[in-house]
C-alpha cells in the first residue's frame, strides 16, 4: 500500500461517489430499460457522441490505463505497440464493418454472422467464441482490480472484487445497457479527466520537452537508447508482428464494442460515432504512452516491479509523484483521484463485457439455438437476467484465480481470439458470396482452437515465465498467438466453404443482406424517431 | 437478383456496391499496409528505427505517432467521401423501396421458391 492515510480515504470517498452516481443512473435507467430493444441496445437512440464515448470507455480498459502505462514504463517502446495497435484497429472497423453490422443485426455480432447461413450450428460455435473473448477480457480487468486495490484502496482485494461482482450485476440486471451506456460515459470524462491533468502536469515537469522526457525515460531506466527501441519486451521479432496483427484486425471482432453499434438510430451515426472513438482513444493513448516515459523517469522500474511486478501500478505511482511525492496532500490527492478513476474503469468496463456475454447467451444461444428462432422478447431478457448473474460469479472466480500477469498480455489474448475466430466470419459473410455454414463453423472452431491452444503451450503459461510447468520448457516461442491463428481462422472458413457444397439459402440470402448492409433498408428501428 | 427488386433500386444498389469496392477497399489496403510495414520495420530493421530524428525522439517514436495521423486522416477522408458519394445512394434506395412498399422478407421468400421450382 502506498500513499498516505488521509490518501486512502480520500479514494475511497471518490470511489463511493462514483458508486452513489453509477447506482443513481441505474435507477434511473430501470424504467427505461424495459423490453428487448431497450435492455439490450438502449433503444437504439444514443447520439453518435454519446455512443462514442461509451465505445471509447469500453475500451479504455484497465489495460489501456495500467497495462499500456505499466509496459511503457518497464519496457520502454515496446509498450507503444499496443497504443499503435488500439488506434490502427478502428479504421477496419470504420470502413467495412460498422455500419453493415448496425444495418444487418439486431443484438449480437452472431447475427450478421448467422444471417445467411443455418443459424443454430452459426450461433452456436460464434457464441462460445464470443463468450471466450469476453472471459479473457473480464479476467483482464479483474487482475486490474488486484494491482489496484493491494496498492491504493483500504479494503482487501478480494472484498474488492466481490464488490465489482456485485455493483456490475446490479448495473446490468437492473439497467440493462442504458445504465451500463450511461456509466460507461461518465466513467470516460472522469479517465480522461485524469490523463489529461497528469500529462499536462508531466509535461510540465519536462518544459513540455517530449525529447527531454524520453531522454530523462531512458536514463532512468538505465538501458539507455535501447529503451526507446523495440526489442525489449518482444524479444521474439515474430512476437511484435504477432500481437501488431491480433490488435489491429481484432476490434472487429470484439463482442462487447461491436454490439455498441446497435445503440444508435441508423449507419450513419454508427460511423460517426466511430470518429468520435478515434479521436478520444487517439488522444488518450497518445496521453498514456507519454505517462508510462513519465513513470519510467519519474517513479522508476525498481519502485514500479516493487509495488507490482507487472507493473500495472505504474499509472499510480506517477500520480503520487507528479502531485508532490507521499508526504504531500496534493500528491495523496492526485493519487486518491487516479485509484478511484482506474477502479471506476474496471467496474464500467466489466459491466460492458456482462451485458454482451449476457446478450450472446440469451440471443443466440437461448433463442435461436434453443427455442430454435421462436422469439420471445420477455424471456429472452429474463435469460440475460439469468446469465448476468451467472458471469459476475464466474468473473469473481476468475479473479480469486490470477493475479500476476499483465493486464495488457491478457487483453492482447481477447483479440487474437477475436480477430481469428470472429473476424473472419463477419467479414466472409458480409463480402463473399459463396460462403457457407460448414465454412463458417470451421472458421470459428479452428480460430479459437488454434489461439487458444497455442496460449496453453506458450511461454506465458508454461515454463519459467509462466503459471505452471515451471521446470518444462515451452513448446513454442511465441507468447501471442495472433500471427498463427489469424491465417489459420481465415484459411478453415476458406477451405470448409470450398469443400462442401454450396448452400441455395447461403446465396439468395446474399442479395438480401447485401441490400440491408448496403442501404439500410429493413434495418432494426430506433424505439424514439 | 434481389427477389425482384424494382430496376432502378437494383442500378443504384450495383452502383452504390462498385463505389464501395473502388473507395473503401484500396483505402483499407493502404492503411493496413502502411501499419504492417511500420511493424515490419520495427521488428526487423532496428538501426533505422533507432536512429535519431530531433534530441531523443527517434524513428521508432515517429513512426508510432504517423500510425496515430494515419488513422485520423482515413476517418476524416471516409467521413467526407461517405457524405457525398454513398449516404445519398443509400437514401435513394431507401426511399425508392419505402415509396414502392417493398417488404424484402416476402421477397426474399419468393426467391427461394423459385430457386427451389
Amino acid at each position: 500500500m502506498i500513499g498516505s492515510e488521509s490518501g486512502r480515504t480520500l479514494s475511497t470517498i471518490f470511489f463511493f461517489v462514483f458508486v452513489a452516481i453509477s447506482l443513481g443512473i441505474t435507477y434511473w435507467a430501470a424504467r427505461r430499460a424495459q423490453g428487448g430493444a431497450a435492455f439490450f441496445a438502449a433503444g437504439r437512440s444514443l447520439s453518435a457522441w454519446q455512443n462514442g464515448l461509451a465505445i471509447a470507455g469500453d475500451y479504455m480498459s484497465a489495460a489501456a490505463f495500467l497495462g499500456i502505462t505499466g509496459l511503457v514504463s518497464l519496457f520502454g517502446f515496446d509498450g507503444l505497440m499496443y497504443s499503435m495497435g488500439f488506434v490502427v484497429a478502428w479504421i477496419l472497423v470504420v470502413l467495412v464493418v460498422a455500419e453493415p453490422l448496425r444495418n444487418a443485426g439486431k443484438y449480437t455480432i452472431s447475427d450478421v454472422m448467422a444471417y445467411r447461413l443455418r443459424a443454430r450450428p452459426v450461433r452456436l460455435a460464434s457464441a462460445v467464441s464470443s463468450v471466450t473473448i469476453v472471459l479473457f477480457y473480464l479476467l483482464a480487468q479483474m487482475v486490474g482490480i488486484g494491482a489496484v486495490t493491494t496498492l491504493l484502496l483500504p479494503i482487501d482485494p478480494n472484498l474488492a472484487i466481490a464488490l465489482v461482482g456485485v455493483l456490475m450485476t446490479i448495473y446490468v440486471v437492473f439497467g440493462g445497457m442504458v445504465a451500463t451506456t450511461y456509466v460507461q460515459m461518465v466513467k470516460a470524462i472522469l479517465l480522461m479527466s485524469a490523463a489529461v491533468l497528469l500529462t499536462l502536469l508531466l509535461l510540465l515537469e519536462f518544459d513540455f520537452s517530449i525529447s527531454g522526457l524520453l531522454s530523462g525515460a531512458a536514463e532512468a531506466s538505465g538501458k539507455g537508447d535501447a529503451f526507446l527501441e523495440p526489442g525489449l519486451n518482444f524479444t521474439n521479432k515474430l512476437d511484435l508482428i504477432s500481437l501488431g496483427l491480433g490488435l489491429a484486425l481484432g476490434t472487429a471482432g470484439l463482442p462487447h464494442i461491436m454490439m455498441r453499434f446497435y445503440t444508435v438510430p441508423d449507419a450513419r451515426t454508427a460511423r460517426r460515432s466511430v470518429n468520435w472513438v478515434i479521436g478520444i482513444n487517439g488522444t488518450f493513448l497518445l496521453m498514456t504512452t507519454l505517462l508510462g516515459f513519465g513513470a519510467a523517469a519519474l517513479v522508476g522500474a525498481k519502485a514500479i516491479t516493487a509495488a507490482n511486478p507487472a507493473g500495472n501500478s505504474a499509472g499510480p505511482l506517477l500520480a503520487l509523484e507528479l502531485g508532490g511525492g507521499p508526504d504531500s496532500l496534493a500528491g495523496s490527492l492526485l493519487l486518491a483521484f487516479v485509484a478511484a478513476v482506474a477502479f471506476a474503469t474496471i467496474l464500467a468496463v466489466v459491466a460492458g463485457l456482462t451485458i454482451a456475454a449476457a446478450a450472446n447467451i440469451a440471443h443466440d444461444l437461448y433463442t435461436h439455438v434453443i427455442r430454435r428462432g421462436d422469439e420471445d422478447e420477455d424471456k429472452e431478457v429474463r435469460v440475460a437476467k439469468v446469465a448476468t448473474l451467472a458471469v459476475g460469479a464466474v468473473a469473481i472466480l476468475l479473479a480469486f484465480a490470477a493475479k500476476s500477469l499483465n493486464v495488457a498480455f491478457l487483453v492482447g489474448l481477447a483479440f487474437a481470439v477475436a480477430a481469428s475466430a470472429n473476424l473472419p466470419v463477419v467479414l466472409y459473410s458480409l463480402f463473399w458470396k459463396r460462403f457457407n455454414t460448414p465454412g463458417a463453423v470451421a472458421s470459428i472452431v479452428v480460430g479459437l482452437v488454434t489461439a487458444v491452444g497455442i496460449v496453453l503451450v506458450s511461454p506465458a503459461v508454461i515454463g519459467e515465465e509462466g503459471i505452471m510447468l515451471k521446470g518444462v520448457e515451452p513448446l513454442i516461442s511465441l507468447t501471442n498467438p495472433g500471427v498463427v491463428s489469424i491465417p489459420a481462422g481465415f484459411l478453415a472458413g476458406w477451405l470448409a466453404t470450398m469443400t462442401t457444397s454450396r448452400e441455395r439459402l447461403s446465396g439468395s440470402r446474399f442479395e438480401a443482406l447485401r441490400l440491408r448492409a448496403l442501404s439500410g433498408f429493413g434495418a432494426e428501428r430506433s424505439s424514439e424517431p | 437478383m434481389s427477389g425482384g427488386l424494382p430496376e432502378a433500386v437494383q442500378a443504384d444498389l450495383e452502383e452504390l456496391s462498385r463505389r464501395r469496392t473502388r473507395f473503401v477497399w484500396p483505402l483499407l489496403a493502404a492503411a493496413l499496409l502502411y501499419y504492417f510495414a511500420v511493424l515490419g520495420a520495427l521488428a526487423y530493421l532496428p538501426d533505422f528505427v533507432g536512429a535519431r530524428v530531433v534530441g531523443s525522439i527517434n524513428v521508432a517514436y515517429v513512426l508510432a505517432v504517423s500510425m496515430f495521423v494515419v488513422t485520423f486522416a482515413v476517418a476524416v477522408i471516409y467521413a467526407r467521401w461517405s457524405r457525398r458519394s454513398s449516404d445519398p445512394l443509400a437514401a435513394r434506395i431507401n426511399e425508392a423501396l419505402v415509396a414502392a412498399g417493398y417488404d424484402p422478407e416476402a421477397a426474399a421468400a419468393e426467391a427461394e421458391r423459385e430457386d427451389a421450382g
